[in-house]
């Protein structure tokens, strides 16, 4: 019993927590619905990229970096960029004041923080559990302590049901750093975005394409000359259907890195839209019937939060694992070499005959 | 509404800034991974399991020695009985043909001392006999010649008795 | 009229993509429930399939979303 009260405490606290919210939504929607709607469910503003990063007490403000008209400008933060009167603000983010083009705009945003930090992360265990093996520990012997030990669950499964079950056997081992490495940075970038402050780099069209870039660029340079073979020519076919099939495979060669990025992206951005949505409807009700039936259906949606949560963490895992199969996949498909023995052996015995 | 655009800074944009950061930093990491991180690591476990692989041959190899000098002190035992009960068989037999050898001998040196005792009687009794038909004829002789003395003339008398002995004998 | 057809095409995606993971499934479990020690086997192969699925439908996602919002700005 004391256990149930504790929970529904529990559970009026989250909602008290956001009880000034729903005030001041009510109060803002009362004078202007239009003008304000975005700031209480700012849906698109937890999952895109942004000049600051967000901290639960605080934004930490990131450097500018902009290359326009073949020299770089960097500020501090935007507000220094624009203070020191280059730049101004418009609705496309920041514009310089003379008019000129932003070239190239490497500004530090958050996403990019979070980047940085699952490679960190990827980095500091790989550095510490290495520095084990360096010292003796497992090399012989069974791995000791929580760090080793789930280190090489993770990093065995990569090895041999990933790496070893795709990839030809001669050629596995030289992927398995990559491999590993996109797994567990993707799994940290996602496992990220369940801070409810923070965000999924991998929620970033801009971050998956350049992984999946990484991915195609790794296939196309490792791909077997039978690879190329069955992009342009096709053996065994008749030679008209090469029109048709050509251009199909060479699209397919596109294709593949193309929807290694849009899945994890779609995937990672649906559940945190889906997630402050579902929140979101606490102030939807409220604006419909007022704020005791808002706060009243909220026990409801914070319950299917939670659910949906749970969902994430897997989520969040399964996607991780899913493009480093990918990858594996599809490097293991380029690098395949085909013997055509029968072809081979055929000519070798006409021209044995001739002779 | 601006987030959705396809062109600039939207969520289904490409951000090339971005990604150039994205692409160095993963690069950079991607490379020292390559380099540094990963590879102690991958010899570590080859090495270990290589380990695991050799002393898990070994104990199979071993296991198999074990097996087959167990197999082999089996049949050695197994001759060793054989050879023993063979050993033992013949001992019994050697006994028995000892027995059997030293019983006929004895039988024979039982024979033997019967027959020569039987020989020795035989002797003695003729020799007795004889003695006894020297003693006989004496004795007759003298009674005769004390007879004949008396009677006859001895010579002629100890051809009768001597006859008469003779028949004695024969009829005996 | 984009709105309309973002939302018919999110549906037919959803059907679509429903069906083919549902065959999926049921391929599955049924191979599961035949043969319970290929059981490792058999979910990573289901796991890929489905992925494969997912892609395009995802990709069909973006595109109506693409239709819905661009008409809308």
């Amino acid at each position: 019993m004391s256990k149930l009260m504790r929970r529904a405490a529990a559970i009026l606290l989250f909602l008290l927590a956001y009880s000034p919210d729903v005030i001041a939504a009510d109060a803002t929607d009362a004078t202007d619905v239009n003008n304000d709607q975005e700031s209480v469910i700012d849906v698109m503003g937890k999952v895109s990229n942004h000049d600051y990063f967000e901290l639960p007490w605080t934004k930490v403000y990131l450097p500018r970096i902009f290359l326009s008209e073949g020299e770089w400008h960097v500020y501090k933060s935007t507000k220094s960029a624009v203070d020191s009167g280059e730049f101004e603000v418009s609705e496309a983010g920041l514009v310089r004041t003379n008019g000129a083009e932003i070239t190239l705009d490497m500004s530090i945003s958050s996403h990019l923080i979070y980047v940085w930090m699952g490679l960190l992360l990827t980095f500091i265990i790989t550095f510490l559990v290495g520095n084990r093996y360096k010292s003796g520990v497992g090399r012989t012997t069974e791995p000791k302590g929580i760090l080793q030990n789930m280190f090489e669950v993770l990093f065995v499964f990569i090895r041999d049901d990933i790496a070893k079950e795709f990839i030809p056997h001669n050629k596995y081992e030289k992927f398995v750093p990559y491999l590993f490495t996109i797994f567990m940075a993707i799994t940290f970038m996602n496992l990220f975005g369940l801070l409810p402050w923070a965000a999924a780099a991998t929620a970033n069209l801009t971050v998956t394409a350049t992984l999946a870039m990484i991915t195609f660029v790794l296939t196309q340079v490792n791909a077997s000359k039978d690879h190329w073979r069955h992009v342009f020519v096709f053996p065994g076919v008749p030679a008209w259907t090469r029109i048709i099939l050509t251009p199909v495979e060479v699209l397919g060669l596109f294709t593949k890195p193309f929807s290694l990025a849009i899945r994890l992206f779609a995937n990672m951005l649906s559940g945190k839209i889906m997630i402050v949505c579902i929140l979101g409807l606490i102030f939807v009700f409220t604006d419909l019937f007022g704020a005791y039936v808002g706060v009243g259906s909220g026990v409801f949606w914070v319950l299917l939060t939670t659910a949906l949560y749970f969902l994430k963490v897997l989520v969040a895992l399964i996607q991780a694992y899913v493009f480093t199969l990918l990858s594996a996949v599809f490097i293991g498909m380029a690098a395949e070499e085909h013997h055509h023995e029968h072809d081979e052996t055929s000519v070798a015995h006409a021209q044995n005959v001739q002779t | 509404m601006q987030y959705f655009l396809a062109g600039g800074g939207g969520l289904l944009s490409f951000e090339t800034g971005f990604g150039i950061w994205v692409l160095i930093s993963t690069l950079l990491f991607l490379w020292a991974m390559n380099k540094w991180l990963v590879p102690p690591i991958m010899k570590a476990l080859k090495e270990r399991e290589a380990t695991i692989k050799t002393s898990l041959e070994s104990a199979e190899k071993a296991l198999a020695r074990a097996e087959e000098v167990s197999r082999d002190n089996e049949k050695a035992l197994k001759e060793a009985e054989i050879a023993a009960q063979k050993i033992r068989k013949q001992a019994i037999e050697e006994a028995e043909l000892l027995r059997t050898e030293r019983i006929e001998k004895s039988k024979a040196e039982a024979d033997k001392l019967l027959t020569d005792a039987r020989h020795v009687i035989e002797q003695e009794k003729k020799r007795a006999l004889n003695e006894l038909r020297n003693e006989v004829a004496q004795l007759a002789v003298e009674g005769a010649s004390i007879i004949l003395k008396s009677e006859l003339d001895s010579a002629k008398n100890r051809e009768l008795v001597n006859s008469y002995i003779e028949d004695l004998t024969k009829s005996n | 009229m984009g709105f309309l057809a973002a939302g018919l095409g999110a549906g037919i995606i959803a059907i679509g993509a429903g069906i083919g993971i549902g065959m999926i499934g049921k391929g599955a479990t049924e191979s599961i429930a035949r043969q319970p020690e290929a059981a490792g086997d058999i979910r990573g192969a289901m796991l890929l399939t489905a992925v494969f699925i997912e892609g395009v439908a995802l990709i069909g996602a973006i595109v109506c979303i693409i239709l819905a919002l661009g008409i809308g700005q």
